[in-house]
């Protein structure tokens, strides 16, 4: 049998209806009845100008609140047949600040069926055969979210939530009601309660488990028939005959002997579907109740969203939800992205990074334009400031920057920056050609960003860097030569910025001091050696094309 | 009086005492199957409530769950008690000259109306059993005419016929006990109500057409 779930029935009602642990009451806690509620104030509207309810309303209405609960859609032809009427009452007795006995002597002659139905219903609140269902759906929305909030709240000071504190804060509440209950007189038989039975220990077992019961009624019908009428005791207290009223009953079948093989097959096959423990609650309370139970004692948690401060079914560690919320993300996945936007304004890597949201970004028209404007400069100078490699290198780079934009792995601020370089890289490629020499480094030092990986990993799989480092190092700008995976096959575009000339000359004999820069943990791994690009030293008039 | 129809208008009127009389038996039955099994849910109060608002539908009283069948009102249920029907018509019928103080302006039905519209009710199923009414048509003219105070509309007849020939609801019970409380106030509250509704009915009679009922 399934773990969270459990099947319940209902009296007047021959179907058997599931609970999702936890699942429901969550959804009855949070159910928005503001549909339902105007959907009945339409009605009521409609009714109070033709003299009935309109019956498209009221099935609308009902087929509303009956997504509530299970119990809720169980009952919907008995207990709840009339919540719209009751629904209307209680709005008319709202708006017009009269009680319900004024209401009732107002309509104590009706005029139409509309003030019959109220008439009727409030009748039956009167003499104990009904309540206002509505108002008792949105008070044990209330109970339901206060036993929720007792039994599975935190504050600063409790106690680890243990299996064992859960419980007693649940036996608590509910004997708190209990205590409430005594003192105030109610008779134990009045309080709701649950029974557990079978499908064929259910009062209306016969109607329930209908093809079954028929076979058995044909083979003791003849006896049964003669049996003396025992519905007279419907109307009686029987609490202290039932002994007595049982073996009278079962004094007509005694002599049962086992059915054939056929026979056991037949209720086989008729019952092999049925569930082997079924709940009958009295009332809706007592559902309730029944869940909290069966949570507790199958170890289903719930636990306060930190961040929007619903609860949720606790199935990890997780302290958010998986709703969606008003940002369009659950706050789970709000949360994992703020986190990782913190991780790279710190220019750290998460250790274990959640899952990561992939947020589309649409590049403007202007950056687009942009982007080709600089392509097309690039392109015209190949092979005169710039050579074909490097030119196919920016613009892969170009290439995966968008990917990654479309894939919510890079950001506009990270793509601008990368024309900013490039402005720079061009006007310096744009001198280099009239010169006719290679163009000279710009300040800004990027790595090559691999094509765009699996959403949830970082581009360089098994390299220890994240995006954030893979496209900008403010902090440690990147040296000639980088570490590697095997796997990784990287030819970094390493433009370098040098502050003198000097400095510019010396990085040509820095290979041995520079590789001591690399991380202790990494020197065992294979060095890819980067070509440095091959440097001609002239003076400030070659390279802006002047002569003495 | 001048009515617009007066064989409709006479006919009417019947039909409302008729349909009062009817009313106040089921009533009785209804209110007495209170003490069956609704004697802690149903409060007596609201039945009265519901019973002198509705004095032509005691079938009202369903709302507040009651039901007349063999076992809310078995002791009613017998050709004895069915006899009460016919005695509450005639008790209502000898009372039809008090309708002459019903005015219209200065208008009021004439002694032949009235006659008339009692012939009409007594025709409809009116019976003085063992002549256990006391008042007669004539008697209740003399004192009208005369201006005399009529005497109070009591349930002295009915208990009179229970105790004599209905001895299911002669057995003292907490049931039948239960009745004879109930019908000493009922029967009065009732007919003044009915004697209201009667006049509202007179006066719609002479000022439009009634509604046809469906």
């Amino acid at each position: 049998m399934n773990n969270s779930t459990v099947k319940f029935a209902v009296y007047d009602n021959n179907n058997f209806y599931k609970i999702d642990l936890s699942k429901v009451l969550l959804q009855f806690t949070e159910f928005d009845f503001t549909y339902f509620w105007e959907q009945c104030i339409e009605a009521g509207r409609i009714a109070r100008k033709d003299g009935r309810l309109p019956q498209n309303i009221i099935s609308n209405a009902k087929a509303i609140i009956s997504n509530a609960h299970p119990f809720i859609e169980a009952c919907l032809s008995t207990l709840y047949s009339e919540i719209v009427t009751d629904c209307i009452i209680e709005y008319i007795c709202h708006s017009e600040r009269i009680s319900l006995e004024e209401l009732w002597t107002r309509c104590i002659t009706p005029k139409n069926l509309y003030e019959t139905a109220i008439f009727r219903r409030i009748s039956e609140y009167k003499a104990n055969r009904a309540i206002n269902r509505w108002t008792s759906i949105v008070k044990l929305q209330e109970y339901a979210r206060n036993k929720i909030d007792f039994i599975f709240g935190t504050s600063e000071g409790d106690s680890p939530l243990t299996d064992e504190i859960i419980r007693t804060r649940k036996e608590y509440f509910d004997l708190a009601f209990a205590v409430a209950a005594n003192e105030l007189g109610c008779p134990e038989n009045a309080l709701p309660a649950v029974r557990v039975c079978t499908p064929a220990t259910l009062p209306n077992a016969a109607f329930a488990v209908s093809k079954v019961s028929k076979a058995i009624y044909r083979r003791f019908s003849d006896a049964l028939s003669d049996g003396p009428d025992m519905s007279s005791l419907e109307n009686k207290n029987c609490s202290k005959i039932h002994d007595q009223i049982a073996m009278d009953a079962y004094s007509f079948i005694k002599d049962m002997t086992r059915p054939s093989n056929v026979d056991i097959n037949f209720a086989l096959e008729a019952m092999k579907d049925n569930p082997d423990e079924l709940y009958l609650p009295d009332s809706f309370k007592a559902v309730i109740d029944l869940e909290f139970e069966l949570m507790i004692q199958r170890k289903i948690r719930l636990r306060k969203c930190e961040s929007c401060g619903r609860y949720f079914t606790a199935v990890d560690n997780n302290t958010r939800c998986d709703r969606v919320n008003s940002s369009g993300k659950t706050c789970r996945k709000q949360y994992d992205v703020l986190l990782a936007g913190i991780a790279q304004s710190a220019g750290m890597s998460i250790s274990e990074p959640h899952e990561n949201v992939p947020v589309e970004v649409i590049i403007p028209s202007d950056t687009e334009k942009r982007c080709q404007k600089l392509y097309n400069a690039l392109y015209k100078r190949v092979g005169k400031g710039i050579d074909d490699n490097e030119f196919k290198e920016w613009s892969q780079y170009l290439s995966n920057m968008k990917r990654n934009l479309k894939i919510g792995e890079a950001t506009l601020a990270q793509l601008d920056e990368f024309l900013d370089y490039s402005d720079k890289l061009c006007d310096e490629v744009k001198l280099a050609s009239k010169a006719k020499i290679p163009h000279a480094p710009v300040e800004k030092t990027y790595e090559r960003i691999t094509s765009p990986s699996p959403v949830g990993t970082t581009p360089v799989p098994n390299s220890g860097l994240d995006i954030s480092q893979l496209v900008q190092s403010p902090a440690e700008p990147q040296v000639a030569t980088i570490v590697s995976s095997d796997k990784v096959t990287v030819k970094p575009f390493v433009p370098q910025a040098f502050d003198t000339v000097f400095d510019a000359f010396m990085a040509g004999y820095s290979d041995e001091g520079e590789s001591e820069k690399v991380a202790p943990e990494k020197r065992e791994k294979k060095h890819v050696e980067i070509k440095m690009p091959q440097w001609e030293r002239l003076t400030r008039e070659d390279a802006y094309g002047k002569k003495k | 009086m001048f009515f617009i129809n007066e064989s409709a208008a006479i006919n009417g009127i019947a039909d409302t005492i008729m349909k009062g009389s009817v009313s106040l038996y089921n009533a009785i039955k209804y209110i007495y199957s209170i003490a069956d099994n609704d004697f802690y849910n149903v409060n007596i109060k609201d039945a009265f409530k519901v019973v002198l608002n509705n004095v032509t539908d005691a079938d009202s009283l369903q709302a507040l769950g009651l039901r007349i069948n063999d076992k809310t009102c078995a002791e009613m249920q017998n050709k004895e008690y069915n006899r009460v029907l016919p005695l509450i018509v005639y008790s209502f019928a000898v009372r039809i000259p008090t309708l002459k103080n019903v005015k219209n302006g200065d208008d009021y039905m004439s002694d032949d109306q009235l006659y008339r519209l009692y012939t009409a009710v007594i025709e409809k199923g009116a019976e003085n059993y063992n002549d256990l009414i006391p008042e007669t048509f004539l008697e209740t003219k003399y004192l009208v005419r005369k201006g005399k105070k009529i005497p109070h509309y009591t349930a002295d007849w009915y208990k009179t016929y229970i105790y004599t020939n209905v001895p299911s609801l002669a057995e003292i019970t907490n049931k039948n006990m239960f009745l004879f409380g109930l019908v000493d106030v009922l029967f009065a509250m009732f007919y003044s109500c009915l004697e209201e509704e009667l006049h509202n009915k007179i006066i719609e009679f002479t000022t439009d057409t009634p509604d046809i009922e469906e």
